[in-house]
């Protein structure tokens, strides 16, 4: 299925919209956590999912600072953590680093990557996840929903 | 690897080639063991005082006797080469790690199917690494590429000059990242995977990589033409590229037909 047939979430009281797949489930957050969509199937008790959280932007913090924060909070939190890859990018025109690491959960590998952008007032964090073993076929989805995202936020 | 040894405190298993092969051809059976060999699995706590392998063992000796999934993975460094042999059945991965290219004795660990991609990525030291400064693929003599990844040739740009056969053009770009790969620490890792299918998909896969502080180049094997040398294709790689190739590596078990002959 093409991403020309994709469904576009338009949030203009929070200043964002983006594109996801038709049959993925879509979920409004209250406050930090504004959207979260989910993957109709589960793997191995696992839903793939995408959730795009916003937060005040800490003005002593650049985004290297905010992708090791989120390194950070991975190695505490997460069993038999392995981090993957950390590259520059951009996301909606945000300055913003993609980190890649797997963990254990129970008996099963999973899979998260995360981009943090930074705009002038804002941390945009978006975490995506899936079992590793299906990694590969959604990771291609996780990519394309990010680079549908577009914000509102100010950013130089 | 010539003594066998479980501690069950611990969770530490050993296996002597004969112990291994043992458990193997006997699929956990004491009937059906060489005496000495049963001797040797009881006087290792691999099987019980009646000869029966410890239940704590039980699923992994089913994993070895009756794989649906075998790997092997080799991992290349200035130190040597490391070789895990795995079989996988739809619960467990079992891992013999050995300094041998052909299954041997070594050090055991059996960890639930799913966790395998972790896990080798833990082998293989998958991490992030400053991206290749090429973008499109080269083909050149495979013989090349291993006189490149040898220790401590150091070769610079005019020696790899030197070196191609005079019908391979290498770009700059190319020639620049293969000198640094030449004078920097190489690893090399080589994973293989096969299994018995009955549907229209691969019986195996292969998933061969260079990796160094310069970057990480994955190496495919081309069609052969007609030359005199055997030729491999490089493409640049990233640790994510890596990673999805790793998690794509093994089939879903619905695509795997019937048990492999361990």
């Amino acid at each position: 299925m093409g991403a020309e047939s994709w469904l576009q979430r338009v949030d203009a009281a929070r200043g964002f919209s983006l594109s996801h797949p038709p049959d993925w489930r879509v979920q409004r957050g209250a406050s930090a956590l504004l959207l979260s969509i989910a993957a109709p199937q589960e793997t191995e008790g696992f839903r793939s999912n995408l959730n795009v959280v916003r937060r005040v932007r800490d003005r002593s913090c650049d985004v290297d600072g905010l992708a090791q924060i989120a390194v950070r909070e991975a190695t505490r939190f997460l069993t038999d953590l392995v981090i993957i890859d950390i590259e520059p990018g951009v996301v909606a025109g945000m300055s913003s680093r993609r980190l890649l690491f797997a963990y254990r959960q129970g008996i099963f590998s999973l899979t998260t990557e995360q981009w943090v952008s930074l705009a002038d007032d804002h941390a945009w964090i978006i975490s995506a996840g899936a079992s590793s073993s299906i990694y590969d076929s959604v990771a291609d989805v996780f990519a394309a929903v990010v680079a549908s995202l577009r914000v509102e936020d100010r950013h130089g | 690897m010539d003594e066998s040894r479980f501690d069950p405190v611990a969770g530490t298993l050993r296996l002597s080639r004969a112990g291994l092969f043992g458990l193997i051809r006997s699929k956990g059976d004491p009937s059906l063991l060489d005496p000495d060999v049963a001797e040797e699995l009881r006087g290792a706590s691999v099987a019980t005082a009646a000869g029966a392998v410890d239940p704590r063992l039980e699923r992994a000796v089913v994993a070895l006797a009756r794989p649906l999934i075998r790997l092997s993975l080799e991992a290349t460094r200035d130190a040597g080469a490391i070789h895990h042999h795995g079989w996988i059945d739809s619960h467990l991965a079992v891992v013999v790690s050995t300094t041998s290219a052909v299954v041997d004795g070594g050090d055991v660990v059996a960890i639930p199917r799913p966790l395998w991609p972790s896990y080798a990525a833990r082998l293989i030291s998958l991490g992030p690494r400053d991206r290749p400064k090429v973008a499109d693929p080269v083909v050149l003599a495979a013989g090349l590429l291993e006189a490149i990844a040898a220790p401590g040739q150091g070769f610079d740009i005019s020696d790899l000059e030197a070196l191609l056969d005079h019908e391979e053009e290498v770009p700059q770009p190319w020639l620049e990242l293969l000198s640094c790969m030449s004078r920097l620490p190489v690893a090399r890792w080589r994973l293989g995977a096969w299994w018995n299918t009955e549907v229209e998909s691969p019986r195996a896969r292969l998933l061969e990589v260079i990796d160094s502080q310069a970057g990480m180049v994955l190496i495919t094997h081309p069609a052969q033409q007609a030359r005199r040398y055997r030729q491999i294709r490089l493409d640049p790689i990233t640790p994510s590229q890596a990673w999805r190739l790793l998690c794509a590596l093994l089939p879903p078990l619905d695509e795997v037909a019937e048990p492999l002959v361990s």
